[in-house]
């Protein structure tokens, strides 16, 4: 039987302010176990949650980022719940009225662009973290009521690689946006998975299992594949999809049952009357438009138009936004954005990964690759030339300038200069100089190659090729 | 209400009942039914909820300045058992 | 005894002691160190490195590491804690019947109760073992045993004391108060105890006047509307001739007095709207008490059996039963007719008394319909009586309204209260009444000293 997949990922993402959701005591992440805990997070008797400003900015420009509808008015409630990593025994969670609702964002996939709506973005806070052993639990309350966001979209996901593709777009922006590292080995990004299967020739959806808690994309990617295949195995066979919530076992690399929907709690949601409903002010909302940096679709816009890059060039760029912000600031100083795009990519990437650094360490300044490739772009030196220039500039942080100065690799412009060589040089290839009377365009290059080579690489190539062709021309 | 049934509720927040207070709840459910009839009376249709006593809003929110959290001496001052700075619980099974 | 000339900390804390013996009124008497006012604290305000109990067993041994907002301000004018008072356990009861540490019981009769749930406060005041104390108010609980104990018990507008440190009852209808022996003391804790705290987003930012010196017992042309339906409903004749004697003085000091009775239905449901919303907040509120962080923990073989038996074992009986109703109200399938319903109806209770009340001064009605009861004839179940006489004090609670009870006279040596409840933010006029009825009954200071 053929089968349409359904799936839509619930993902929860931490911020990266420097408070926490609700109370004011700092985090860091890898402190000492319960050295960021205010008596709020820790749900003391008649401790009371106050708001983080900066958690609802970021928030705010996720939203406009999505294009989502935002609701102005941040409302709170309570979702109640027993459990040793949840304190106050609820979670403050936005369930009735979320930040943000009806967004989107496309991916790309097999070359065709997809959109993938977001039902809804909410504020809530982080539980604390347990660790286990073989007796006893052990809790470190320093996660306790972090801020995180819930980012909901709708069941329009189709398959393991657009899930992954979804994730991947989400945290490029939330890198460009400066919300969050979405690093999701650090759990900074946990992703939940609502998967079910339907006939292909029926309107009738099939019933939801969710997977949850996944925390890399591998995993992500092989829970769903694993878990299409099981259901489909269970439909061929006639059985019945059970509701249930289920996990992802690393080591069977399978999902295994936690607790069919029956049981699942009702959470008692009710309004949080300790937070007054909260007006966002035009102010702030225009303040957190205006500070919005330009996103990726953006850029790869900017760079596929303007600058004329390839595709995979341009993506290959955005992919790290340390990268793209880097060539941004050295495009500004070039005159061409594409050479520019080679030398970083491939010269000084090469260069990075041999030293295991990030762009960001790059002791090249951006406006130094400009120059050079702008040098190159002038022909002024050859492609191998101006690898050896980057790699001194790499280790020395000199500018090319200098690196060029002290190689000697300055072009010899001179015609007299030049002309004495080509001189010798033809009187030395006489038979080259006849292939070429004869119309064999290689004994040309064999003749530049020659120039070259007693210059050192140095003969300016275009004067050269035109003193060649006139020289040649004489005899 | 059956005495199961509140049990069942009670365990929900994690409360063990005796028999003698799930009687003593079934009664009260039953006196607050009633009391609940002249809810009947009052029609609500269409009015939004009061949640708090005024329907206020505030622009109030807080700066993401850190302050000094708890030392972890405080953190643990209240806790019936302690391992390695955590509180600690018998282990939770999965 | 006012605060003006109030007993050292020391011999407030050694005379407290003392009388604790017959009074059963506080919980942990304090020590003092430094001079200054003495102040008792209800059991509920957290008080860092001093036991805070809220009257109830999971937290018998809490000590907390932090103090309540009020407390830096009560210290900043000079006020020393001399005691934590008794209390129904976590604040949920109206009789004082219900603490931790056994009744409180009532000065002018050790045979009755003091009334709750702020009892062991209202209790040391009325004493004349400490000027002021705090309590806290989510239905009447700082006005019942003000009324019942013969002191001045008020509660300001929602939002005008900082709930930070306060463990909760019913948050949306918690406030924080006082109980002093005169309306001017009360005037005065409310400009020290008031203003706004960023640690509480319900916090005020409203303009704390100078209460105490703006403080003026003219009260001509103010309009005073009388409860009608409270009235209706006395039967007790001196409750009934004391109040229409102040109210006829109040006349003739030149305020003008009108009767309002409000919609039947709607008062009668102003009981279980409370029992309702006030018992689904705590469950929640409560949900913290589990033995893992702080508290009283019991063994189990795993977590939540931990949890369930520091649970079940820290709780009363009565408080479960509050607990699992209150859950039951808010199950999602039973929220449309228990919790939200009851939101609904709050809306209407309030709209229908502002109404009136927008349009005048203050709302005036004798605080309880009579003298405080006997301990063997009290029942702690709210529900056993509903009374409009009694739960009309909660309507200020929904609504966030200034409310105070005075000493209006006696009945058979018993003190009985008058109730003033007045707009949002407008603690001035209802202290006015107030000084007006107190110059009219000439019970300022008075307190019942034998112990």
């Amino acid at each position: 039987m053929e089968y349409d997949v359904v799936i839509g990922l619930e993902v929860h993402l931490e911020i990266n302010t420097r408070t926490k959701m609700f109370s004011d005591a700092p985090y860091y992440f890898g402190a000492d176990p319960n050295t960021c805990v205010s008596e709020t997070d820790l749900a003391l008797p008649g401790t009371l949650p106050c708001l983080n400003r900066e958690a609802v900015r970021k928030a705010l420009s996720l939203c406009l980022a999505l294009d989502m509808d935002i609701d102005t008015v941040l409302r709170f409630d309570r979702k109640n719940y027993y459990y040793t990593d949840l304190p106050k025994g609820y979670q403050i969670t936005q369930y009735f009225h979320p930040l943000g609702r009806n967004g989107h964002l496309k991916i790309c996939i097999n070359g065709k662009e997809k959109t993938i709506g977001i039902e809804s973005i909410h504020l809530e806070e982080d539980t604390a973290k347990q660790i286990h052993n073989s007796r006893e639990t052990l809790i470190d309350y320093n996660r306790c009521g972090l801020p995180l966001l819930e980012i909901v979209s709708e069941p329009v996901i189709c398959s393991s690689e657009e899930a992954v593709l979804y994730l991947e777009k989400l945290k490029q922006i939330f890198e460009y946006l400066g919300i969050s590292k979405a690093r999701m080995e650090e759990g900074e990004l946990r992703c939940d998975v609502n998967i079910s299967l339907k006939e292909a020739v029926s309107p009738d959806l099939g019933n939801k299992v969710e997977v949850k808690n996944l925390n890399s994309l591998a995993n992500t990617r092989t829970a769903i594949d694993h878990e299409i295949v099981r259901q489909k195995e269970l439909l061929d066979r006639g059985e019945e999809i059970l509701k249930e919530t289920r996990r992802f076992d690393e080591k069977t690399r399978t999902t295994i049952s936690m607790r069919k929907k029956e049981e699942i709690a009702d959470y008692r949601y009710f309004r949080e009357p300790n937070i007054f409903p909260i007006r966002i002010s035009d102010d702030m909302m225009e303040d957190v438009r205006k500070s919005l940096p330009e996103l990726p679709d953006v850029r790869y816009r900017r760079y596929t138009k303007e600058y004329r890059l390839t595709d995979q060039a341009a993506r290959s760029i955005l992919a790290d936004k340390d990268l793209s912000d880097y060539y941004d600031k050295a495009a500004r100083e070039s005159t061409d954005p594409k050479i520019l795009c080679n030398l970083l990519l491939s010269e000084l990437g090469g260069l990075l990964a041999k030293a295991d650094i990030r762009i960001e360490e790059c002791s090249v300044k951006p406006e130094d690759l400009a120059e050079l490739a702008d040098i190159l772009s002038r022909k002024e030196l050859s492609s191998k030339q101006a690898k050896e220039v980057l790699s001194e500039m790499f280790s020395s942080s000199e500018s090319p300038e200098i690196v060029i100065n002290r190689k000697g690799f300055r072009p010899i412009k001179d015609s007299d200069m030049l002309l004495a060589v080509i001189n010798e040089v033809l009187s030395e290839n006489s038979q080259s100089v006849e292939d070429y009377k004869k119309g064999k365009d290689r004994a040309l290059n064999h003749l530049t190659g020659q120039v070259m080579k007693k210059t050192k690489g140095q003969a300016d190539p275009e004067i050269t090729a035109v003193l060649l062709t006139n020289e040649l021309a004489k005899r | 209400m059956e005495k199961e049934e509140i049990k069942k509720l009670a365990h929900d927040i994690l409360l063990d009942l005796s028999d003698k207070e799930a009687e003593d709840i079934a009664a009260e459910f039953e006196k607050l039914g009633k009391m609940l009839r002249v809810f009947e009376e009052i029609d609500t249709e269409g009015l939004r909820a009061l949640v708090y006593p005024f329907d206020n809003e505030t622009e109030y929110l807080r700066e993401d300045v850190p302050e000094r959290p708890l030392s972890k001496d405080e953190v643990l001052a209240n806790a019936g058992k302690i391992t390695e700075n955590c509180v600690s619980v018998p282990r939770v099974l999965k | 005894m006012r605060i003006g000339n109030a007993a050292s900390p020391f011999e407030a804390y050694e005379k407290l002691k003392k009388a604790n013996d017959k009074l059963n009124c506080i919980v942990t008497a304090i020590e003092p160190h430094e001079e200054g006012i003495p102040i008792a604290l209800k059991d509920n305000v957290c008080t860092r490195s001093i036991l805070t109990t809220a009257s109830c067993r999971i937290l018998d041994n809490y000590i907390p590491v932090y103090d309540a907002t009020i407390i830096g301000r009560l210290k900043a004018k000079g006020f020393v804690p001399v005691a934590k008072t008794s209390m129904d356990e976590l604040a949920m009861g109206g009789t004082n019947m219900t603490a931790l540490t056994g009744p409180c019981h009532n000065p002018y009769d050790l045979e009755r109760i003091s009334g709750g749930s702020s009892g062991g406060s209202a209790v040391a005041v009325a004493s004349g073992l400490v000027p002021v104390a705090i309590g806290t108010d989510t239905g009447d609980s700082i006005r019942k045993p003000a009324s019942y104990c013969g002191v001045v018990g008020v509660k300001p507008s929602y939002g005008k004391i900082s709930r930070y440190g306060i463990i909760p009852y019913a948050s949306s209808l918690d406030h924080v108060g006082c109980f002093t022996t005169n309306v001017r003391d009360a005037a005065y804790m409310l400009e020290v105890l008031s203003g706004r705290d960023d640690k509480d987003m319900t916090s005020s930012f409203e303009e704390v006047p100078s209460y105490s010196r703006i403080i003026n017992s003219d009260i001509s042309g103010r309009k005073l509307l009388i409860f009608k339906n409270v009235l209706d409903e006395i039967e007790d004749h001196d409750v009934l001739r004391a109040f229409n004697d102040t109210v006829t003085v109040l006349r003739m000091k030149g305020a003008v007095i009108e009767e309002v009775s409000f919609d039947e239905t709607l008062m009668k449901a102003v009981l279980p709207v409370y029992y309702l919303i006030a018992n689904g907040e705590a469950t929640a509120n409560h949900a913290n008490l589990t033995g893992i962080p702080f508290g009283e923990r019991a063994q189990g073989k795993d977590f939540e059996e931990v949890m369930i038996n520091s649970r079940s074992r820290g709780f009363s009986s009565s408080i479960k039963q509050r607990f699992v109703i209150g859950s039951y109200a808010l199950y999602k399938e039973n929220q449309g007719h228990y919790y939200r319903k009851a939101q609904k109806i709050r809306r209407l209770v309030v709209e229908e008394v502002m109404n009136r009340l927008r349009d005048a001064d203050a709302l005036i009605a004798p605080t309880v319909p009579g003298i405080a009861p006997l301990m063997k004839e009290s029942s702690t179940d709210e529900l056993d009586d509903n009374l409009i006489s009694h739960s009309h004090l909660i309507i200020a609670n929904f609504a966030g309204l200034p409310s105070l009870s005075l000493p209006m006279g006696f009945s058979h040596g018993l003190p009985l209260g008058f109730s003033i409840t007045a707009n949002p933010f407008m603690e001035d006029i209802m202290f006015d009444i107030a000084k007006a009825v107190e110059e009219y009954t000439g019970l300022e200071g008075q307190t019942k000293e034998d112990f």
